[in-house]
Parts: C-alpha cells; sequence; structure tokens
C-alpha cells in the first residue's frame, strides 16, 4: 500500500488511473440503482457485450484505412447506443421470446468484434485490454469524456427524478398519469450503455456488470430510497475501484479483475451477514 | 349522459377470447361492482376502460372521449401482487406518482403536489405512514397507500381492481366506507371477489363473464347469486358468501 502512494505521487498514468476509477464510480452508481432495482442487469449485458463488436469495427476501420482518429471508444459508444436502442424496443414490442432475442444480441455482438480484431492485421494486444479493461492506459482525453458522461448521467436523475422512479416501480400506472414511459425506458437503457462504455475501460466488457450491479446492490440493504441506494452505491464504487487498483499494483495484477474481486467479496460478505443477523 | 359507454365491445388474449359483444352503460356517481369468476374478463374490462387494452372490436367511450384523453380523470388501483414488495421508495412518494402528469413539472416537487400526496394518505387514514418505506407495510396499510396514489389527482372516476385483497375484515369495511363516502362527487367502479361486504354499499352489481349484466342492488337476492354462480350460497346471519362456481348468463 505504501508503495502505491509513493508511486501515486510520482506517476502521472497512476493518477489518472486513479481518476478514471473515481470518474467511472460517478455514472456507476447512479445508473447501477436504476440497474438493480428495474432489475435490468441482463438487458445491460446483452449491451456491454455487443460493444465488442463496435470496438472490433473501429479498430478494423482505423487500421485497414488509416482512419487514425477512429479511437475504438468512438465505435464502442457507437455499438452501446445501437445495442441499447434495439434490446429496448425488443423489450417493449415483442412480449415473447424477449429473452432469446437479447440473449443473441449478447452473442452476435460479441462474434462481430471477434471477427473484426481477427481481421485486422498487426499484431493484436488489445483484444485483452477490451474484453478485460487497462484502467492504466487511461488518457488525459478519456477522461473528459467520462467527466462528460458524468454530468449527463446526473443530470438526468436529477431532472427526471420523479418520472424514472414511477417508471421503474410501476410502468403501467406512469403511463396512466400520462408519462411517456417507453421513452423514459430506453433513455434509462441509452444512459446504461454510455455508463457500460466508460466503465468498460476500467474492468472491461466481460466485467462491466458487475462493477454496474453489485455497489448498487451493497447499498440497497442499506438505504430505503432510490437516490440513498445511488449515493451509497457510488461512494461504494468509489471505494472498489480504489481498492482495487491500490491492491493491484504491488504484486502487478490486472487491476480489473482485482477491483471484480473486491466488490464481490464486499457482496458475499454483506449477504452473509443479514442473513445471520436476520436469524439471530 | 353515461360516463362509461361501451358499445358491442370484444377483446381476445392471442385469440382466446375474453369479453364478446360486450355493451354497458354506467352513468356518473354511481358505485359499481364487477363481479364473476376468475378469467371473467373483470380486470380486462378495467383495462379497456382506461385504454391500457383497446378492443379488437367495438367502441368505448369515457367523459366522452376516447379513454386515452380521458385518463387524466381518471384514477387506478392495479392489483398489487405485481409490484415489487422489496422496491425502495418511501410511502409519500408513491402516493406523489399519482399527482405526475404530461404536465408535472421535473425535479423536486412542489408543495402543492405533496400536500395533496399528504391530504390523499389522510383521506386513507394513512398519514402516519408518510415517511416509512413501502416495502416495510403490511399488505392492508400497501393497498391503502396505493388507494390514496389513485385518489391523489382528484378523479371523477375511480377504477379498482380487488380493493380489499389482503385487507382483514375491519379494514375491509374502512375500505369501503371511504369509497362510500367519495359519492355522489366520483363514480366508483370495483373488481371484488365476495359481494358479502359489497353490497352493503354499492347501488350496482355487473357480473362479468365473457358478457357483462347489470343488476341494481335490490335485485342482489339470492336467486340472482345462485344464477351468477351456479348454486346457491349458505346463509350466514345476512351476509351473503360468494363461493366460487360460474357466471351462468345466457
Amino acid at each position: 500500500m505504501a508503495e502505491f502512494l509513493a508511486a501515486l505521487s510520482q506517476h502521472a498514468f497512476l493518477q489518472q488511473a486513479l481518476l478514471a476509477g473515481l470518474l467511472a464510480s460517478l455514472a456507476c452508481g447512479v445508473m447501477g440503482a436504476y440497474v438493480v432495482v428495474r432489475r435490468i442487469s441482463y438487458l445491460a449485458g446483452a449491451i456491454a457485450h455487443s460493444v465488442l463488436g463496435g470496438m472490433g469495427l473501429a479498430r478494423y476501420l482505423a487500421v485497414t484505412q488509416g482512419w487514425s482518429w477512429l479511437h475504438p471508444l468512438y465505435g464502442a459508444v457507437a455499438a452501446a447506443l445501437a445495442a441499447a436502442l434495439v434490446v429496448g424496443l425488443v423489450t417493449l414490442k415483442a412480449r415473447q421470446r424477449e429473452d432469446a432475442i437479447i440473449g443473441a444480441i449478447w452473442a452476435v455482438g460479441m462474434a462481430v468484434g471477434v471477427l473484426f480484431i481477427a481481421a485486422t492485421p498487426g499484431y493484436d494486444v488489445e483484444l485483452m485490454s477490451y474484453l478485460f479493461g487497462n484502467i492504466l492506459m487511461v488518457t488525459p482525453a478519456n477522461l473528459w469524456l467520462m467527466l462528460g458522461l458524468d454530468l449527463v448521467a446526473l443530470a438526468v436523475a436529477l431532472v427526471f427524478h420523479n418520472q424514472l422512479l414511477a417508471v421503474c416501480f410501476d410502468e403501467e400506472f406512469a403511463r396512466l398519469r400520462g408519462v411517456n414511459a417507453d421513452l423514459y425506458f430506453l433513455l434509462l437503457l441509452v444512459l446504461t450503455a454510455l455508463t457500460v462504455v466508460l466503465l468498460s475501460t476500467v474492468v472491461g466488457i466481460i466485467l462491466v456488470i458487475a462493477l454496474l450491479t453489485l455497489p448498487a446492490a451493497i447499498a440497497a440493504n442499506y438505504a430505503r430510497r432510490l437516490w440513498q441506494i445511488m449515493a451509497l452505491a457510488v461512494l461504494i464504487s468509489m471505494a472498489f475501484t480504489t481498492g482495487g487498483l491500490a491492491l493491484s499494483y504491488g504484486p502487478d495484477l490486472p487491476a480489473g479483475a482485482v477491483i471484480i474481486v473486491l466488490a464481490g467479496a464486499a457482496y458475499l460478505l454483506v449477504s452473509a451477514g443479514r442473513w445471520l443477523f436476520r436469524r439471530a | 349522459m353515461a360516463l362509461i359507454e361501451l358499445e358491442r365491445v370484444s377483446f381476445a388474449y392471442n385469440g382466446r377470447p375474453v369479453l364478446s359483444e360486450v355493451s354497458l352503460e354506467v352513468l356518473a356517481s354511481q358505485f359499481l361492482a364487477l363481479v364473476g369468476p376468475n378469467g371473467g374478463g373483470k380486470t380486462t374490462l378495467l383495462k379497456l376502460i382506461l385504454g391500457l387494452l383497446t378492443p379488437q372490436q367495438g367502441r368505448v367511450r369515457v367523459f366522452g372521449q376516447p379513454p386515452a384523453k380521458a385518463r387524466g380523470r381518471m384514477g387506478y388501483l392495479p392489483q398489487h401482487t405485481y409490484l415489487d414488495p422489496s422496491f425502495p421508495v418511501t410511502v409519500l412518494e408513491v402516493v406523489l406518482m399519482g399527482r405526475l402528469g404530461p404536465r408535472a413539472g421535473l425535479g423536486l416537487w412542489p408543495r402543492r403536489d405533496r400536500q395533496a400526496a399528504l391530504a390523499a394518505l389522510e383521506q386513507v387514514q394513512a398519514a402516519e405512514l408518510a415517511g416509512r418505506g413501502f416495502a416495510e407495510l403490511s399488505g392492508g396499510q400497501r393497498q391503502r397507500v396505493l388507494i390514496a396514489r389513485a385518489l391523489a389527482a382528484g378523479p371523477e372516476l375511480l377504477l379498482l381492481d380487488e380493493p380489499t385483497a389482503g385487507v382483514d375484515p375491519r379494514g375491509e369495511e374502512d375500505v369501503l366506507g371511504l369509497l362510500a363516502a367519495l359519492q355522489p362527487r366520483v363514480t366508483v367502479l370495483l373488481v371484488t371477489h365476495d359481494l358479502h361486504f359489497v353490497s352493503a354499499y354499492v347501488n350496482q352489481v355487473a357480473c362479468v363473464n365473457r358478457r357483462v349484466v347489470l343488476h341494481p342492488t335490490q335485485e342482489v337476492d339470492d336467486q340472482l347469486i345462485a344464477d351468477l354462480y351456479g348454486r346457491p350460497m349458505r346463509m350466514v346471519r345476512h351476509d351473503r358468501h360468494l363461493e366460487g362456481g360460474e357466471c351462468n348468463h345466457g
């Protein structure tokens, strides 16, 4: 730990990684709370995995067409938004076999990404960092993007809080009160998609769902209102990303995986503690 | 003019007919109970009136308008079983949802809406629950809170799907009494499984079983109940217990 703190004061890349974890935690706590209470982590999972398709395509075009401006992150954002809309419309319109369609989007998005990565000429180290993230590679430009997404997520959660709460609690009733429930549901998915992209730079596509849902699931044990869960989940998520980064630095472990193991262990402890407490 | 008009309305779920050729007129200030067997179409009828479902045939008019346009003047209590019992929300927040509307403001609720929500909670004698978590409440308390949500916008027409489900007999009388007190300002339609308590309060009974037949309460004698449910009912004091059976209208 002392080693981490000493390195933190010296290396800009480590400071950026720390900041990336903190910024990602903001959107993660807010959107994670919606994902947990609305029970759409399965939809978020499908969105996360289709992000690989967008990253692979962007990388492929950047290399083969010489479009060096086309950072994989742009591909990720585009794919996440497209997946969110498709998944959302499937959920709203196709009453039957909805889970099968979403499972297909999940897998096909990923398969497309693998194909593009395979087709991209050159030595490929990127696949692992897409899948499992690399918080140490975060650039200042990424940090600004994260800050922007945080502000959007916070603004939406503040301004539309009453409507989103009603849509999550009782969609049918919200619709009766003249709230455009479909539109708010899609808004929720779009913001979840952007948060997924943001978190995937920290822990990667595969692990993103754990970081999105575990802090909110832990927070839900201690809060009775949605905004309290959000606030608590932001703090818990900040503790996980910072703690995971610090723990992984000394032994040179992958930071994303350490963050997730930390989150999973905390969730297990909290759940076990509550179970024992209830029985006592 | 009738407040609710259904003209030869038919509705089927995936080809399975639930209501066929239903015509119904409900006048203002009625207190109407919808009875009938499970799957007979009671909830479907409410959802058609609310415009949550669209009939395959026929026409629904509420306040002389298509249901979607009249929604702002209706209050609705859904069957509460489909709500997530652990959802993180306070009682006041739930009741405030009844104040939402196309023109509802964004951000924090204005004081006027908070006061209206508290007044609705007082109407159902649940004001002391305002700050509690919805997840902590008993079934009967939840039902009162959801009735308050339906009342929060001051509806002229109240549609209630089994308002006394999960409520103990004492609470059941309280709920029916409070609905009766809304007369004649508010027209009330409620779905129920027993006429046991209800018949003392309502002035019309509609039997819903693919068709809908209206009866004034005076007609609700033992012969009718036997017709509705296919067999005579036990008499316990002056109360009528309805159990199982089928609606045997033509």
